[in-house]
């Protein structure tokens, strides 16, 4: 059979034009391979790109092909002015004009590669993101005037590889390449938990190698310059993951599960007697006072922060947890006021007596009575409730007032001065040896709103009694040098009580030999360096 | 619990309060470290910037050059329960007896314990003028506001060939913007790698058409109309629409100027990082200045590197927990710096009287630091310092040695009298 002209021209032309969207489906494909970071762990990053590069432009060659081959049929249809302005076409103007555009935003779209630099990766990815669209109109340029794509076969086919490329562009976004993971951590059964996943970023590791530093036994820098990595450690090896993977350089290392200790509260701590951390937490119900005479500048970022930060019982911040504003003149004690004048500002240290640097704080063991830490714990639980407001007043202008509890009374004993308490005894003066009335207290205390727990009201010996003003009453000597560690049981008990872990688990000189190469049983490997 | 204490417990117990002063590298690290150690009681970390805790160094590398938006800079906070952050908040002053600081929101914030880890602040050379167009580099804001100006800008000049000096210049031009560079010296980040080193790193950069005015400084600079024109000392001018200063940076510590503590540059500490002359303060981060024993001297110096900060609040957290019985911290200073193609890995101390072996990876190329180029810092037989380019592997094996290596014999290190009381001499008297 004799093929007219025409024919040929259409045969040709179709072919090129099939030829083109093979490539193109190769080339933007593999677009996607480059931008998950999937074959850098095979192949080097150079290598992927070029691929990507030149199979577009054959694409992208043949494409213009067959929009010119189309105007040497005789008798034709296509004027030259329909294969570069769209949708004008008097035959097909949908079908051929979204060819037209198809081809000629995506000409664009690789064009910007030039311009890369200088608007910057973010804006140029967004950029060449059109090329999913543009390989779009492609497909639909196919289905719709294609002359040979009337089997059903063939248009499952054409759409099947439209759909594998969007799939893939789809999942290249980061919360999406994330979900398969998240989504099988949710369903993996519980003893997973106590191990850590490990994921490098393929298209972050610079491959600097400061995570092999860290932990060599997870982290392998390899002679080829890419990182092998276990993606799953075993709990003992979290903390060299951790350090790892703060010390990386490019951030690449994400950690899965990080095994953080969460101390909420006191372990068989009377809650009633002892608020827990957690209590302080949880979202204020019903109606507040508005005591909280600080407004806080930053209620609105801290609460999202708290927010973000929260893992625990409730996303409402703690309100500003500091006390008030200016020193309260506490003394009403025989010592002398500290000026009304002078709220706001500290007095000048230097213009103070003091005794030598540990005279003000008594360590643990100098004195007896000295220490409020010491007191029998039989004061925890006399003083629940609202606050009994057995102020320090008098023993130390700088200890704090007790907390006027912002909240009314819901929050069971929140900073209730369990263990803290001035030792009864050695209040000097003011009478206020006796369970107080609860509110308000003797001084001028300003409702501060503090809900943390208080610290211990610590200096009741030796302190200047006065706000610093006065003249020091406790010349006490102090015994030994101020550094010297504290001999005898003590030192023993803390050191075994407190002592933090061992410096840095530095890892043997076995692990240094052994790099793991050829023993990680679960080895990833990626490729160093970015585009 | 007060009971256990005072048998040996734990330094701080629930009921007591650490304060983290900054929110940086070492602040983030320390605040982690005393709620990873079983720190029960309340824990506040305060911020001068207003934002959540992110990553400097991103500052000038990913954050100029648009790799990364400022939510890729913050800092994982799962490891930190129930910390109070109070960002935009700055300390003013320090009442050391009372254990209460001042902030500048006009209240007052006891502690039981405090981490110094303020950072520093950048600053311009004295008798700079100031003016639009004029950028430091050290904090978010600042790399935000570069980053806008440079959307305008065609030509930047960068006055300071240093570490960040160098970097900005190299993310200057990677998003096609010509850069100058004007440094004092005759070859670049002289303080952070070397001589060496330093002088095959600016041959790369001369060779990769970067702008360098070497052995320069700036007489004048002068606002015009559209950026500004600097006077150099050798007479010839530069002509840019922005100037970024990188010249120097101050520790910020003037919230303790009221106390005992020794400001004089940064914070003095001992060798486990408590501040000298204050009770239950540690410092941490580029704020301290604290004698370590992997660096051979007694002499306490200051290191301004983002691994040293975080490993710094991690040793400072647990000699606050430990109280007085806190090992020293013996840290390896440790940075890197990615600079147009060149990976630079320095660790340990690169001192002046070592030798330098200088090992080239492949001895063929011309271009010696893009090829491949180690230094090796020996001092008495030993490797102190290791600077490489491009050369990952073979810093990783030096790197990992000088780890392993133990620790030096433990310096003993005198701390000087916290306060000089003169009137108050009778007191010794009595001791």
């Amino acid at each position: 059979m004799l093929r007219t002209a025409q024919d040929s021209v259409h045969l040709i032309a179709a072919t090129i034009g099939f030829v083109s969207y093979a490539a193109l489906w190769a080339g933007t494909l593999w677009g996607t391979v480059l931008r998950s970071g999937w074959a850098t762990s095979r192949l080097r990053h150079q290598t992927v790109h070029s691929v990507h590069m030149h199979v577009i432009l054959l694409g992208l060659t043949l494409g213009i092909v067959h929009g010119i081959v189309q105007m040497a049929a005789p008798y034709g249809k296509v004027r030259a002015i329909d294969v570069v302005v769209p949708f004008i076409d008097r035959a097909d103007p949908i079908g051929v004009g979204l060819g037209v555009a198809a081809l000629e935003l995506m000409i664009a779209t690789a064009l910007s590669v030039l311009v890369q630099r200088r608007i910057g990766y973010a804006r140029w990815r967004a950029l060449h993101s059109l090329g999913y669209l543009s390989f779009t109109m492609v497909a639909a340029h196919l289905l719709i005037s294609g002359s040979e794509l009337y089997p059903a076969p063939v248009r499952t086919a054409i759409a099947a590889s439209w759909a594998v490329v969007i799939l893939a562009g789809i999942s290249t976004v980061t919360h999406i390449a994330r979900l398969p993971r998240a989504i099988f951590d949710r369903l993996s059964p519980r003893h997973r938990a106590e191990e850590v996943t490990v994921a490098v970023d393929p298209g972050k590791c610079g491959s600097f190698g400061f995570c092999e530093q860290e932990a060599p036994a997870i982290f392998t820098l390899r002679s080829d310059q890419r990182l092998a990595y276990r993606s799953v450690v075993p709990s003992d090896q979290a903390e060299a993951a951790m350090r790892a993977a703060v010390v990386c350089p490019a951030r690449a290392i994400k950690l899965g599960r990080l095994p953080a200790t969460v101390v909420v509260s006191q372990p068989g701590a009377d809650t009633t007697t002892v608020a827990p951390l957690a209590t302080t937490l949880t979202p204020h119900t019903g109606t507040q006072p508005a005591v909280d005479t600080h407004a806080d500048p930053h209620a609105g970022s801290l609460a999202r922060m708290a927010a973000a930060v929260d893992q625990g019982t409730g996303s409402h911040p703690r309100p500003a947890m500091t006390d008030s504003g200016s020193f309260a003149p506490v003394g009403t004690g025989p010592q002398p006021r500290v000026p009304a004048s002078d709220t706001g500002s500290f007095p000048r240290v230097g213009a103070q007596p003091r005794v030598t640097d540990s005279g003000s704080f008594p360590r643990v063991g100098t004195g007896p009575a000295a220490d409020p830490r010491s007191y029998p714990p039989a004061a925890v639980g006399q003083h629940t409730g609202p606050q009994p407001g057995l102020r320090p007043v008098g023993v130390n202008g700088h200890a704090r007032p007790p907390a006027v509890n912002g909240h009314g009374s819901p929050l069971p004993a929140v900073g209730a001065h369990t263990g803290s308490l001035p030792p009864v005894g050695s209040v000097p003066t003011n009478g206020h040896t006796g369970p107080q009335p609860a509110l308000p207290p003797v001084g001028p205390v300003p409702a501060n709103g503090h809900t943390g727990p208080q610290p211990a009201l610590r200096p009741v010996g030796p302190v200047p009694a006065n706000g610093h003003t006065g003249p020091q009453p406790a010349l006490r000597p102090v015994a030994g040098p101020a550094r010297a560690p504290q001999p005898g049981l003590r030192s023993v008990g803390r050191r075994a009580a407190a002592d933090p872990p061992p410096e840095d688990a530095l890892p043997a000189p076995d692990q240094l030999q052994d790099t793991g190469r050829h023993h990680l049983p679960r080895l990833r490997g990626i490729a160093g360096g970015r585009s | 619990m007060s009971f256990l204490r005072s048998v040996g417990g734990p330094a701080f117990g629930p009921h007591d309060r650490i304060v983290v002063v900054g929110t940086g590298a070492a602040g983030w690290s320390a605040a982690g470290e005393l709620r990873r150690l079983g720190f029960a009681g309340e824990l506040v970390a305060i911020g001068a910037e207003p934002v959540r805790p992110y990553d400097r160094t991103a500052c000038s590398k990913g954050l100029l050059n648009g790799h990364q938006k400022p939510k890729d800079t913050v800092l994982d906070l799962r490891g930190h329960p129930q910390v109070s952050w109070r960002t935009g908040t700055r300390v003013v002053d320090t009442d050391p007896y009372g254990r209460r600081l001042l902030l500048d929101t006009g209240e007052t914030l006891a502690y039981d314990g405090l981490v110094v880890a303020s950072g520093t602040k950048a600053t311009l050379p004295r008798g700079w003028p100031t003016g639009p167009g004029l950028h430091m580099l050290h904090d978010l804001a600042d790399a935000k506001a570069l980053r806008s100006a440079l959307g305008g800008a065609a030509r930047v000049a960068i006055v300071g060939g240093g570490l960040t000096g160098c970097e900005v210049a190299c993310a200057v031009t990677a998003m096609a913007r010509s850069a100058v560079l004007v440094n004092s010296q005759s070859f670049l980040m002289p303080r952070s790698v070397g001589e060496p080193i330093g002088a095959l790193i600016t041959a790369a950069h001369l060779a990769s058409g970067l702008d360098l005015r070497l052995g320069r400084k700036v007489a004048d600079a002068e606002p015009r109309r559209t950026g500004w024109r600097l006077l150099l000392d050798s007479g010839e001018t530069v002509s840019a629409e922005l100037v970024v200063v990188t010249a120097g940076e101050r520790p910020d510590v003037d919230w303790l100027a009221n106390t005992p503590a020794d400001i004089s540059d940064g914070v003095l500490c001992d060798a486990s990082l408590r501040v000298a002359g204050l009770d239950g303060v540690v410092a941490a981060g580029s704020v301290a200045r604290w004698p370590d024993r992997r660096h051979g001297t007694d002499a306490p110096r200051r290191v301004g590197q983002w691994i040293m900060a975080v490993e710094q609040g991690r040793a400072a957290a647990r000699t606050l927990l430990a109280g007085d019985y806190a090992p020293p911290a013996s840290l390896l200073p440790r940075f890197w710096s990615d600079q147009n193609g060149l990976r630079i890995e320095v660790c340990g101390r690169l001192s002046d009287q070592a030798d330098v072996h200088v090992t080239e990876l492949r001895p063929r190329r011309r271009d010696t630091a893009r090829a491949g180029v180690v230094a090796d810092y020996v001092e008495d037989g030993r490797l102190v310092g290791v600077v490489a380019v491009n050369a990952p592997r073979a810093f990783t094996v030096a790197c990992r040695a000088l780890l392993n290596e133990p620790v030096p014999a433990p310096v003993r290190v005198t701390i000087p009298e916290p306060a000089q009381f003169e009137e108050y001499q009778p007191l010794r008297l009595v001791r």
